[in-house]
């Protein structure tokens, strides 16, 4: 019997590969969350135990610094948070919350691993599409590597003024960012 | 044949491989070898294939403004060169040129890589295990490295050593290396039979 959250998942890119089979078991790992508004989801340095996609609402990214939030990126439905942490389980790198009142799924990196371990093609095809994902972050941040280096060569005077803002840079490079 | 599997398993991309699936490696894995200043690849190439040297040093360029190459990394014994390919399918972003006389690698074409992933090989899926780690601990790396160098220029943007530190971590030394640098005697051992099912490849 299919599961009653396959059209949802089978909808978002990173699930597209699996099929119904492999849904409905990689679904056996997802619980649903639900959040008020303002709620945290988790903060910086709290440990990396699942991922999380957004059925409705939105969540807000930000990093806590002395005075002042920065918000790198704000997600909506569709959208999926914390992907890495299913590869390599590091503490979270900035904080998550709700922005309104918003439903989640939830999957457990250990049950996902319980896949992983025993060879599951759901798991594998779950981990390719984070791959992808990093691959399309790393050959960005290469980008702005090769811009860094033009501009160096160019010898273009830069003021404080033409400096990207923090949010701008960190956003551009972190894991953070709404698809 | 006389292929250290062991040797091959000192490698991150093939950790953990059983004897049956170093089998299938083997099937898969072709011996190639490139003179000094000989390059690899082109800047724009598309991006077929997956290296990982065995002995020999690999430069890492990219055009500069006026055209150019600037050195951005320099890759040892045991890195992987152009891995992006092995998952997405795109052109490659640097330029890659042998440094040493000569450089030897192995490469992995994704045609057949990714023929072994949708077959459900167990290969395949180590191989994509131990690829996803390292790519998240290079980004995360190349992050960390890029904001650092940002914070100490006052302009707030990266300078140019910034920059290549980044891309250092960015292409080379993944958190990950099992090994920093391959028993020369052990690689004797395992280039001849390497090289022997190239020519058995080739004969075919």
């Amino acid at each position: 019997m299919s599961h009653p959250l396959q059209a949802f998942f089978g909808k978002i890119r990173l699930f597209s590969t699996l099929d119904g089979d492999e849904l409905n078991e990689l679904l056996r790992a997802i619980k649903p969350v639900q959040m008020r508004e303002e709620q945290l989801l988790f903060s910086e340095g709290d440990p990396g135990d699942a991922a999380y996609v957004i059925e409705s609402g939105s969540l807000e990214v930000y990093l806590e610094r002395p005075n002042r939030q920065i918000v790198l990126a704000v997600l909506k439905p569709g959208a999926i948070l914390g992907e890495i942490a299913l590869l390599d389980g590091l503490p979270r790198t900035a904080n998550a919350r709700a922005v309104e009142q918003t439903s989640l799924f939830r999957i457990d990196k250990r049950e996902f691993d319980f896949l992983r371990r025993n060879m599951r093609p759901a798991a594998f095809k779950v981990i390719r599409g984070i791959s992808v994902t990093v691959c399309e972050r790393l050959r960005e941040t290469n980008a702005m590597i090769r811009e860094v280096i033009e501009e160096e060569r160019h010898g273009e005077p830069e003021t404080e003024a033409e400096a990207p803002p923090i949010s701008g840079l960190l956003g551009r490079l972190a894991f953070w960012r709404a698809k | 044949m006389k292929v250290d599997d062991a040797q091959l398993g000192h490698l991150p991309l093939f950790a953990g491989l059983t004897p049956k699936e170093f089998q299938v490696l083997r099937e898969h894995l072709v011996l190639r070898e490139f003179k000094l200043g000989e390059v690899l690849f082109n800047e724009g190439d598309p991006a077929r294939s997956c290296f990982v040297i065995l002995n020999g040093r690999v430069g890492v360029y990219i055009r500069n403004r006026e055209g150019e190459p600037e050195e951005i990394a320099q890759l040892e014994s045991g890195a992987m060169v152009g891995h992006l390919a092995l998952i997405d399918n795109k052109r490659r972003s640097a330029t890659c040129r042998s440094q040493a006389n000569p450089t030897q690698l192995v490469e992995l074409s994704r045609d057949d890589f990714d023929r072994l992933f949708w077959a459900q090989s167990s290969f395949a899926y180590k191989i994509l295990d131990n690829l996803s780690l390292d790519l998240v601990q290079r980004l995360r790396s190349t992050n960390d490295r890029l904001v650092n160098a940002r914070r100490e220029q006052s302009t707030g943007r990266p300078s140019l050593q910034g920059a290549k530190d980044a891309a250092q971590a960015l292409l080379g030394d993944s958190i990950d290396r099992s090994v920093d640098e391959l028993d020369p005697d052990q690689i004797e051992v395992c280039i001849p039979s390497l090289d022997q099912r190239m020519r058995d490849r080739n004969d075919k």
